[in-house]
Order: C-alpha cells, then structure tokens, then sequence
C-alpha cells in the first residue's frame, strides 16, 4: 500500500513538472441496459515513460468515479496504478520487471490464452482487454538465439479476479478465503519465426482463471473456487499479401469443477482476416472456434465468430462489428461500435452490445440482454 | 585506340550502369545508408488533421512507426521486420500481425515509410530511356512487400528518383508518386516530398513530408516484437 502511494505521489510530481512527456485522458462514459443506467463513470488516466539510462520505465495511474453502477445507485472511485515496471534490453536478452499486464493472443474476440492477469468479471466490457486485464507484479525475462526465442513469466503472488456482483440473480460472495490464492504463478514460452510467420508454445502454472461458482447454502449465494491449475498452449499468425492467419489454442487438463471434480477444459480459436487493396480501410474476419467448458455436464462446444472493421474518411470514423454465435448452446453475443475523431484529440464512440448465454457457458456469468453505451475522449 | 580512350574519359559515369546498381545509387539519393531517425509528416486531400510519425529505421528490413500525432491515435504504433508487420492496439494492449499493405493513412501505405530502399526488395531492367532518365520496371523478388511492381523514372545526373507508378501484379497502376523538393538534409540532397496519387480515384492523394533525418546508431533489440508489445 505505502509502494503504492509512493508510486502515485511519484507519477503526479513528475507530470506536474512537465520533467517528463506525460500522455493523459479524460473519458466520460455511460452505459443503459435493459431500462435502467447500466455505469456511469468519469475516468482519467495518465501514464508517463522516462528513461534512466538504458533502462526504461513506465508507470500509469487511473482513476475513476462511478456515479451510478448497474441500477443499484452505488457510488464508487478508485485510484490506484496501473502499470509501474522497469525493463531493460541487451542484444539478445531482455527483462521486464513490476506491475504490468502480459499478453499471448493471437485471434480476436475472447482470447482464450490471455491468462497471464486476472480478469475484472463485474465490468466486463466485452473485448477491451486493456481495461479488464488486472495488471500484476510480473517479471519477464526474453532470451533470443537465431530465429528462436525463449520467455519465462514469473508471478510470485497471483491477483485475485473481480467478480460480478450476482450470477443469474443470485449474490455473488466476494472475499472468497481460498487457501490458494496469492499462490506464485509462472510459466516459459517458445516462439519460432518464419518467413511472415510465427508459432509458440507455453506452459503455465496459475490459479483458474475463468471462475468456478459453487452454491454456499449457508451464506445464501454463490462462492467462486480457485484451484492451481497447469495450462499447455500454442499460438501462431502468418501473413500472406492482404491475409493474415492466427490461431490460439489453451488446454487445462486438471480444470476444477462446480461439483469438486476435476476435468479437462479447452479451447481452440482458428481462423483469419483479410483487409482488400481495393477496398481501403476495410477488414473482414472470420474464426471457427470450439471448446470444451469447466462445467459438470458433457459441453463440448463449436461457434463461429466475425469480425467488420472499417475506416472512414482518413480513419476519422471507425466502424467495427463482431459477431459470436454457437452452433450447439445458445450462446450468442454481438458487439457493434462507431468511434469518431472531433480533432484536437476529442473523440467519441457509441457501442451496441447483446449476450444470450447458455446456463452451462461461462458467458452466464455476465449481465444479459442488449446494452448501448457511449464514451467521450480527451487525448492530450 | 585513341578514340577508345578518350570515349571512355568522357563518356558519363553512368554509362554502363546496370539496372540494379541505378537503382542501388536512387536509394542513397532517398535515405542514408545507415539506421537513422525520421520524422515524417502525412497530409491527406480532405483530411485537416496532419498525422505526424517518428520513423526509426535500420538498413531495409527493420522500422518502427511511432504515431506522434493526432494525439488520439497516441499509441498506435507499428514495427517492421523484414516483411512481417505488426500494429500495437492501445485498447488491447497488444500488437496484433497486419500486413504491409494495410493503410496506414489516406493514400499511404505502411511500406510507403517503412520500407524506402528498392535495390533489395526488387529486381529490375531498363525498360525506356532518354537524355535526361531512365525508365525503371521494378518486378518484387520477395513476397509480402507493399506493391508488386513498380515503374520508376531516375535522373541520369544526379540518380534523384523523379516519380513511380506503384502497380498490382496484372500490371494495373494503384497509385502514382512524385519526389519533390530536393533540399539538403542528413549529408545528401533528397526529396522531402513524395506526393501519392490515387491512379483511379485521382481526387484522393496523400502528401508525405520529411522534416527531419538524423542518423543514429540504433540496436537490433529495438526492433524486437517482444519490446514492441512490451509497454
């Protein structure tokens, strides 16, 4: 805690100063579901990156006030930091060390081996990563030799996720005491690069990262369980002229259940995108995707998801559509967002969003039905 | 034999150039040699907002795009390594593969600023010439590159590139591009304008303006996709 203040203090006195190039942003976003205010939140956000020496560092703070959260009235803030690492890069080796978020995804969408960070559950916006990732103290170390390269993660105290507050309307307990958490987590990856191509394949022992709701009769809600886990995983992405192909791929053979058992959990993205000369601005992707759920019942699953990106007029106007639907649960869910640049670095999006889950998807865990919502940006 | 020898001393130095070595002396005209910094201003016909990168480049197969303005597009970022291209998404937080094709703004292709020697990536043959410039056919010898043809017009006096016609491999013309305004700058006089035309839609062009070159020494580690999605 005092780390932190003094991390905070830190970063405020250096941007105050003008010693440092300081990156800063105001939002201002509101959110309505189903005829209720679904969050409304200011949120500011100020990162800077001086170099000492050769080493590089980062550190970024946020805070936010929500005046309203989902219906409930509930006023909120937080301040806290988002990022605060040290990194260093020799000519064939690299560390990064501190808080910070780590990323292994190739495919959009649900970027099933993004498991480094927990994730915050309770505001789930659905693909924007960046915010729902809970940054941890991580240290990263990069080895290269030839067209290999080796990372090894290291977490010495796993974070604890964010949770919704009710599951289907009934309470989520928060504060779970489970003997597991704040365990180390770490694991090492291997990557190859070919001509316009790279694969990896990692191993990585954490706490489960989607969350396990066992009913707790006695507290009269839902408990979340997190176990130690061991994940296998592959990724790669290739470029082909105006194609681009990636695939994820995440196992976890010993994944804990509702009941108390265990059993094999996975999932598998596979697919491509493709942004035509001829039409400028414009990507079109599609992915098949499959996975067997962390769930007591058989529930193997297969879904395709799409993806319509398009820039307008010298990319002032963005469009982007994404589309999930199963073809065996009723699992559905749709993203549509316009974002717009008013120049002097003011923007504005405007997103439409609708989730219908299957009890047994883990898409239940979050609020249903369509939500619109819009965010107004400064940049300065 | 006299003859011969005075042909030869006063024949131009160009005289028995090959194509590859016209095209090898156009691309010292264009950059240094050596990994330097640029940085580079892109107006687009429609556009008010100027887009300004910072181009850190080191010989022909590493660059990194640092988006310097509009301020809303801080972060959006690029790294180029030989033909593999990736962009960091702030949102994501992550660098995702794209190809060398993809726009980076109006008429500007990523390759148009990360990619600005032709001697490696193509092979070429004098396909016209006159008193004052060669007519250049530049076919890719390697895949993943922004265009897969160009014809390009060299001045036999100074090697300064005069304009290209950028083409698809059906030989169609994408786009047109004039080098412009020759000034002094890092040890040589280039062009710090290279003005892009839409072939078909002919309304539509982008203007890319290089304000300042510094040669700088920079380490491989720098263009390393770990670094790159390290941020």
């Amino acid at each position: 805690m005092k780390l932190r203040a003094v991390g905070i203090a830190l970063l405020l006195s250096a941007g105050a100063s003008g010693a440092i190039p300081v990156e800063s942003k105001l939002s201002l976003s509101s959110g309505y579901r189903k005829g209720t205010w679904d969050t409304n939140r200011a949120l500011a956000t100020l990162t800077v990156r001086p170099e000492i020496g050769p080493i590089e560092t980062t550190a970024q703070i946020w805070g936010w006030y929500n005046w309203s959260y989902r219906g409930y009235g509930t006023r909120e803030y937080d301040v806290s930091l988002r990022a605060s690492k040290a990194q260093y890069w020799g000519e064939h080796w690299g560390v990064s060390v501190g808080l910070q978020e780590i990323h292994w995804g190739e495919t959009f969408g649900f970027q099933p081996i993004d498991i480094i960070n927990t994730r915050n559950f309770r505001d789930f916006p659905f693909l924007d990563h960046g915010i729902n990732r809970i940054p941890a103290p991580l240290a990263q170390f990069f080895y290269s030799f030839g067209a290999f390269k080796t990372e090894v993660v290291l977490n010495p105290r796993s974070e604890y996720p964010i949770l919704p507050t009710t599951v289907r309307g009934i309470p989520v307990i928060a504060n779970t005491p489970d003997p597991w958490l704040h365990q180390p987590e770490g694991g090492i990856k291997f990557t190859g690069y070919l001509d316009q191509a790279n694969a990896s394949v990692f191993v990585y022992h954490h706490i489960n990262r989607m969350p396990i709701l066992r009913p707790d009769f006695a507290a009269g809600g839902l408990r979340a369980a997190f176990e130690p886990v061991t994940s296998v995983g592959a990724s790669f992405s290739s470029a082909n002229q105006e194609w681009v192909w990636r695939g994820d791929f995440l196992m976890t053979p010993n994944h804990p259940l509702p009941s108390g058992n265990r059993k094999a959990a996975f999932a598998v993205v596979v697919g491509a995108d493709w942004s035509p000369e001829f039409a400028e601005g414009l990507t079109l992707g599609v992915q098949a995707q499959g996975d067997g759920l962390p769930v007591d019942t058989n529930s193997e699953n297969v879904g395709a998801s799409f993806l319509v990106r398009k820039s307008f007029v010298n990319n002032k106007l963005q469009a982007e559509a994404q589309l999930y639907q199963s073809f065996r649960f009723m699992d559905y869910w749709m993203r549509v967002q316009l974002q717009a640049g008013l120049g002097d670095g003011w923007d504005l999006s405007v997103l439409g969003e609708s989730s219908v889950a299957d009890s047994r998807s883990p898409l239940s865990i979050f609020p249903q039905g369509p939500r619109v919502a819009g965010t107004l940006n400064y940049s300065f | 034999m006299l003859f011969n020898i005075l042909a030869l001393l006063l024949s131009p130095a160009w005289a028995a150039l090959t194509p590859t070595e016209i095209l090898t002396k156009a691309d010292k005209i264009r950059n240094p040699d050596a990994s330097f910094v640029m940085k580079v201003k892109v107006t687009s016909q429609g556009d008010s907002q100027d887009h300004v990168f910072d181009v850190s480049t080191k010989g022909n197969e590493k660059t990194i795009i640092k988006t310097i303005a509009p301020t809303r597009d801080l972060g959006r970022d690029m790294l180029m390594v030989e033909q593999n291209m990736w962009a960091f998404i702030p949102n994501l937080k992550r660098a995702v593969r794209v190809s060398l094709s993809q726009k980076l703004t109006g008429e500007a292709a990523n390759g148009d600023i990360s990619r600005m020697r032709w001697a490696q990536d193509y092979d070429a043959k004098i396909e016209k010439e006159d008193a004052k410039a060669w007519t250049l056919f530049l076919t890719a010898n390697k895949q993943g590159l922004t265009y897969e043809k160009v014809r390009a017009r060299v001045e036999k006096k100074t090697f300064r590139p005069l304009d290209a016609e950028y083409l698809t491999k059906a030989d169609k013309v994408l786009k047109n591009a004039k080098f412009e305004s020759y000034k002094p700058i890092a040890g040589e006089t280039r062009p710090t304008v290279i003005a892009i035309q839409d072939a078909v839609q002919t309304d539509k062009s982008t203007r890319i303006e290089i304000e300042s070159i510094t040669v700088k020494d920079l380490p491989d580690s720098l263009f390393s996709v770990e670094r790159f999605s390290s941020r």
